[in-house]
């Protein structure tokens, strides 16, 4: 590794990073004026234009406030629990494919930190270290609320993963590929439109959804943060830049979800005239990511202004007697389908346009 | 002496000065699972193993294999492990594990036989003498995995999968007999269970023509 490669990916880490704490700011901003017009209020518009500068108000409040440690707390997994929400919800981007390559000053420079042959594993087992978190704040805040709260969240979580990674094998089978780079440039063709959400992945997309819905603890599955009957869940200890860390690692968990529904159903940075080869198309595609990326923001705050909250019971009937099922059920349609198509080439004998080729 | 050990440093490369880190934190850790009094601590210290073991894979090339091991044991079945240590009374779990005296006149003895079996492997094989074949910088690829297990290990790993089915069938008839015992421990709460009430009889359809 030479030192260019080095200040390259140095420079890239920092963009990134730059780029998704700001998002993650503004994440809350964008919230809090959707819901507010949902509910037919204006919500925060007092600070800066159209109050844009609310995040930066909230964000020098939550520095200087002052820093609570209650007195019966186990000190050490107390602090260490919100270092260990942030963390792995921050390391996903490093795989995420935000764009294609780009030639800066006759140099190739991809437009995503690193990607290897089994990026979409590895933003896997990060997400599913961002359950630790939620449960060592729980258990080590010696409140009731809080460990009901961090035992809610761990079982939803479980349950739900399950049927998330099971609704994204579909794509697997049909890419072939566990590289996020792969998948992208797999749905690049009909003119940058061969989407895996309408060919053929429906099913898996809606599974996907849903249960990604649940793994961050969204409406309508936010039980272990149920204000009528937590009070604040598994937070409910925390206080100042500690609580701050727990809110940042929830609002960033959303925008890997909105990243990784784009690239694995919705054709990541593909759109109309983002594989042209011309030089602004990787900028273009870049548009592409955060328009989509935007998009699937905005549906989480809709429904989280349109819908209620489940009851435990449901959720978890829901989970493992209905979004397993038909998850296991979209896998063995996909492996017969591929197998047909793939190894017996059935699509020789149908018209072009449904052979997806 | 000196000569021997400034000319091992200077043939490594950054690889080597990782896995030493990642080792370092692997065995720290794995000591302190063991050591810690705390269950839940103990937990915590698993977590790390686990993720130095799964970071010494990747500079093993074995990237899979790395991100398996997250998933399956960091991401699952530590959490378990968590979830149960918070369900149960940790802090009676702890004074009872000074009970088990006899059990470490025995931990000893084994370790250290254990010590010497690992000693005497590394030893008497010729491992350092094995050349890294061609194939290994492949090995830990998705592919070269799915092809071993599928062709050569396809056995092993269906038996594994009807024991985990085992394991699954036997979670719940456990589970329904513990909800039966719920129901006769209510039952001898209360002695005088009061009868269902009937449900009252329907009245008959009158069909409207």
């Amino acid at each position: 590794m030479t030192l260019e490669m080095f200040l390259i990916t140095a420079v890239k880490i920092g963009l990134v990073l730059f780029i998704i704490l700001t998002a993650v700011a503004y994440l809350t901003y964008m919230e809090r004026r959707v819901l507010a017009f949902i509910q037919v209020r204006l919500g925060p518009n007092r600070v800066g234009p159209f109050g844009l500068l609310q995040p930066l108000a909230d964000g020098i409040k939550f520095i200087f406030k002052e820093d609570v440690i209650p007195n019966d707390v186990t000190r050490f997994i107390y602090i260490l629990a919100p270092i260990t929400a942030l963390i792995p919800a921050l390391m996903t981007f490093a795989v995420i494919p935000f764009g294609d390559r780009l030639e800066i000053f006759g140099k190739d420079i991809s437009l995503y930190v690193t990607g290897f042959n089994v990026s979409l594993l590895f933003v896997f087992a990060m997400t599913s270290l961002g359950v630790y978190g939620i449960v060592l704040a729980g258990w080590s805040s010696n409140s009731k609320y809080s460990l009901f709260g961090g035992l809610r969240s761990s079982a939803q979580m479980i349950s739900y993963e399950l049927a998330l990674s099971l609704s994204i094998v579909g794509v697997l089978i049909q890419v072939g590929s566990l590289d996020l780079v792969k998948i992208v440039e797999a749905q690049s063709g009909w003119y940058g439109m061969q989407w895996n959400v309408w060919a053929f992945q429906p099913l898996g997309f809606l599974l996907f959804f849903i249960a990604v819905l649940a793994e961050t603890n969204r409406v309508p599955f936010d039980l272990p943060e149920a204000e009528t009957e937590l009070v604040g869940g598994f937070h409910t200890e925390y206080s100042s830049l500690k609580f701050a860390m727990f809110f940042m690692a929830e609002y960033a968990a959303m925008i890997t979800a909105s990243s990784m529904a784009t690239v694995l159903f919705f054709g990541g940075w593909n759109g109309p005239g983002a594989s042209a080869d011309t030089w602004w198309a990787p900028l273009l595609g870049l548009l592409y990511f955060a328009i989509k990326v935007f998009a699937f923001l905005f549906v989480y705050i809709w429904i989280r202004g349109t819908l209620p909250r489940f009851r435990y019971d449901q959720l978890m009937d829901f989970g493992w007697k209905l979004l397993l099922p038909l998850a296991i059920f979209n896998i063995v349609f996909t492996a017969t389908w591929k197998f047909l198509f793939h190894y017996y080439d059935l699509a020789q004998y149908l018209p072009g346009w449904m052979s997806g080729k | 002496m000196f000569d021997a050990i400034t000319n091992y440093f200077s043939n490594l490369t950054p690889e080597h000065y990782f896995f030493f880190l990642f080792a370092i934190v692997a065995i720290a850790s794995a000591l302190e699972v063991v050591m810690q009094r705390s269950p839940l601590y103990s937990a915590v210290a698993l977590i790390f193993t686990m993720a130095a073991l799964a970071a010494n894979f990747v500079l093993l090339k074995a990237q899979f294999l790395a991100a398996i091991q997250i998933i399956v044991y960091a991401g699952a079945i530590i959490v378990l492990f968590v979830f149960v240590i918070m369900l149960l009374n940790v802090r009676a779990e702890e004074s009872r594990l000074d009970r088990f005296t006899a059990l470490r006149w025995i931990a000893a003895p084994s370790a250290i036989v254990l010590f010497a079996g690992a000693f005497a492997a590394i030893r008497f094989s010729n491992l350092d003498t094995l050349a890294p074949s061609p194939t290994a910088a492949a090995a830990g690829t998705t592919e070269r995995i799915a092809e071993v297990m599928f062709t050569k290990y396809l056995l092993p790993f269906e038996a594994a999968s009807v024991l985990i089915m085992m394991a699954i069938v036997g979670a719940l008839v456990l589970a329904a007999r513990a909800k039966e015992y719920d129901a006769e421990l209510s039952g001898i709460e209360n002695q005088e269970v009061p009868p269902k009430p009937e449900p009252e009889a329907q009245p008959e359809e009158v069909e409207v023509s």
